[in-house]
């Protein structure tokens, strides 16, 4: 990959990557709002909020980071299965993208029952708190991965360096 | 005898294949799904938000028309 477009899809992957951990950041201060208030609209709103933070920021730029890694795994010297540091991200990275997609939409037919429930069956409702935490903690792990990159060849990357 | 070397040792290595972090990794790993698994059949199995929806952790999206009505919190 010529040095300019490393850079530049460098720069994308960054930009996606803590985007990511942003979103999920911001969605677990709203689900621990909705479990901490008693006011029906503040509970329908977190969910809503939810609802579309997850969908519209969360998925995008959880899709946009996995491609964007790929790309710069492929692209560059480092590749996608010579270091053993590159494979837990992928791998760690694959586990948060579709956990997210499955849990989606028990989010949004959430979202949908708060907006007409109210009373207990709101107050039921609580929030949504281990998803955005252990998501939060994958995230975490593979931003330390990235940033400090272990040493450790794989035995194809050792077969590799070798020729 | 060819015995190639790598132009670079890797510190990681130390002679065995897989670095010691990697095995760390690994059993902290499945240590913590090991936890949840555990976690999750202790309780009830529903873990989602929609545990709390009419139906269970089935997925729907009934709204609570038809359903019975909220206490009245007086």
């Amino acid at each position: 990959m010529p040095p300019a477009l490393r850079k530049a899809a460098l720069a994308v992957h960054l930009t996606v990557s803590v985007g990511w951990i942003g979103g999920v950041v911001a969605y677990l201060a709203l689900g621990l709002w909705a479990v901490n208030t008693t006011d029906d609209q503040s509970i329908r709103a977190a969910w809503a909020a939810m609802d579309t933070i997850g969908w519209y920021a969360i998925v995008p730029l959880a899709s946009a980071a996995l491609g964007t890694g790929l790309l710069m795994a492929l692209g560059t010297r480092w590749g996608l299965f010579r270091h053993y540091w590159v494979i837990i991200s992928l791998i760690l990275t694959l586990i948060a993208l579709v956990v997210l997609l499955l849990h989606m939409p028990d989010v949004t037919a959430t979202a949908d029952f708060a907006a007409n429930a109210s009373g207990d069956q709101l107050a039921a409702l609580g929030g949504d708190l281990a998803h955005p935490a252990i998501g939060l903690a994958l995230l975490l792990v593979v931003q330390t991965l990235n940033l400090y990159k272990p040493k450790g060849l794989t035995h194809y990357g050792r077969r590799r360096q070798r020729q | 005898m060819d015995t190639p070397q790598p132009t670079e040792p890797d510190p990681g290595d130390d002679g065995h294949p897989i670095p010691r972090w990697v095995k760390g990794f690994i059993i902290a790993a499945v240590a913590a799904v090991v936890l949840v698994v555990v976690v999750l059949a202790i309780g009830s199995g529903g873990h989602g938000p929609s545990r709390h929806l009419p139906g269970g952790d089935q997925k729907t999206t009934d709204t609570p028309e038809g359903h019975t009505p909220p206490v009245d919190h007086g």
